[in-house]
């Protein structure tokens, strides 16, 4: 219904600009632009000072002129990226444009004051969900016949990692991987839901988990998110893993002396067809084993050419974290981000390391 | 991102896209994307020819506009997929879900089956 707006008598509010930087941990705060030219740097003296070596001391400025800005790079060493590429000089940017300093992820903003508040509020949303979220993941386990350890970097805009793993009983031990197709606080409140539902479950059978996932999962009641998941069952006893995947690359098992071996098996993601039955795969686990799971955020990354990367790039680099070396999942995530250009991972990345004794 | 739409016969669209299908590629794209190809009972032919990457928000456009065609009675058909998207699409087992194929050709003889 169309109602005459009492607005339209009043003067239009002005425009609001805001830079808002991802902090580490999920958060994000948002820094209201003036008139003044903004200056970004590694120093005291800047508007912003970004604490990285990566910085360079007077890195870039921001102007806001009537109701655009540009930004311009100060000829820094490592450069200003805006949307992905490295910005020559100075451009205008576009509600939302995206950019990159170092280490550091910030965008930016404008809009009336009920647009922006509105904009605050969803973060404020998308924080809360991802403090959920964490709040979930384990513990790294450093003793006992099952070590683990994991590195995870939140994106501060798309979002949708998770993992689990924990004791099933004995002998067996549980672990997965997930990661939802979408971003914002929806997507990870799904996480967040099947997260708990795996922790109260007590299924040893792969298929069976996921086939349980996909009949309370369906894209259609959940606002048409779905999930890819790594799903896998170590067995001390028996010396086995089986696992399962749905719409989710590979998991690799690293054992001493021999080649990475990817448990890897095909099947749509979970939500996307109803009542199918899971294809599951089942690997010897020798003494010793390490088991290597991440997220796709690791590898679909870009060159610092631009090129697009994938998964059979990060592969060769899977020795790095081969056992009996310490702080495998953070030398893997060493060797993601030495591919990539510089700037902050554009998704989340998620990466764990399991120990079999 | 953006994609062309250019009718092809009565009953079928041919939609190309380009540029990367990330998750920034996905977003500006995809309400037009549903508007322009799922709003009405036509057949979609996807021309991949010219896109790079694909991300999971690209494929939740294609998996939620082919279900609204299917209940139309239509069908989306994909084409022209680079080897690297290809990979993607193979992970998450996507020709269970939508017709993948090399050419146009090839999804107009699918059509026509």
């Amino acid at each position: 219904m169309m109602r005459r707006s009492p607005r339209l008598t009043e003067a239009p509010e002005p425009m609001l600009h805001v830079l808002v930087l991802a902090e580490e941990g999920g958060g994000t705060r948002r820094i209201p632009l003036g008139p003044a030219p903004f200056r970004i740097g590694r120093v005291a003296g800047n508007d912003l000072v970004l604490p990285a070596p990566e910085v360079s001391r007077s890195h870039a400025v921001l102007t806001v002129m009537g109701d655009g800005a540009s930004l311009a790079d100060l000829g820094s060493t490592n450069g200003t990226w805006l949307e992905g590429e490295r910005l020559g000089g100075s451009a205008a940017l576009a509600p939302g444009a995206r950019l990159a300093i170092g280490p550091f992820a910030l965008q930016y903003q404008r809009g009336r004051q009920r647009e922006m508040e509105r904009a605050a509020e969803l973060e404020r949303e998308m924080e809360r969900a991802f403090r959920y979220v964490q709040a979930l993941l384990p513990p790294p386990i450093p003793e006992g016949r099952v070590r683990a350890e994991w590195s995870f970097l939140p994106s501060a805009s798309i979002g949708g990692d998770a993992f689990g793993y924990r004791w099933l009983d004995a002998d067996r031990f549980a672990v997965f991987v997930l990661d939802v197709a979408g971003h914002g606080a929806g997507s990870s409140l799904l996480a967040a839901s099947v997260m708990n539902m795996l922790r109260a479950g007590v299924e040893s059978d792969p298929a069976a988990a996921l086939a349980g996932l996909n009949a309370a999962f369906q894209m259609e009641q959940q606002g048409g998110l779905f999930f890819t998941i790594w799903y896998g069952v170590a067995d001390l006893a028996a010396r086995r893993i089986d696992f399962a995947a749905a719409g989710h690359h590979a998991g690799y098992l690293l054992s001493p002396g021999a080649a990475p071996e990817a448990l890897g098996i095909r099947n749509p993601p979970v939500g996307m067809v109803p009542g199918i039955a899971f294809r599951t795969g089942s690997a010897p686990l020798p003494p010793g084993a390490r088991l290597l799971l991440f997220s796709d955020g690791a590898f679909e990354t870009r060159a610092p050419d631009g090129r697009q990367l994938g998964l059979g790039d990060l592969l060769p680099h899977l020795p790095l974290a081969a056992p009996p070396a310490a702080g495998a999942a953070e030398r893997l995530l060493q060797a993601a981000r030495s591919l990539c250009r510089p700037g902050p991972f554009e998704d989340d990345v998620s990466i764990l390391s399991l120990d079999f004794a | 991102m953006d994609f062309v739409l250019t009718e092809l016969d009565s009953g079928t669209n041919r939609v190309s896209l380009t540029g990367r299908l990330d998750a920034a590629g996905a977003e500006s794209i995809d309400r037009r994307f549903s508007a322009a190809v799922g709003s009405v009972a036509r057949n979609a032919l996807v021309d991949l020819t010219e896109v790079s990457f694909v991300a999971s928000l690209g494929l939740r456009m294609f998996i939620s506009t082919a279900r609204v065609l299917q209940r139309r009675g239509a069908q989306m058909i994909l084409f022209g997929a680079q080897p690297q998207v290809m990979d993607v699409f193979e992970t998450i087992a996507l020709d269970q879900m939508i017709p993948i194929v090399a050419t146009e050709a090839e999804a107009r003889a699918r059509l026509a089956r």
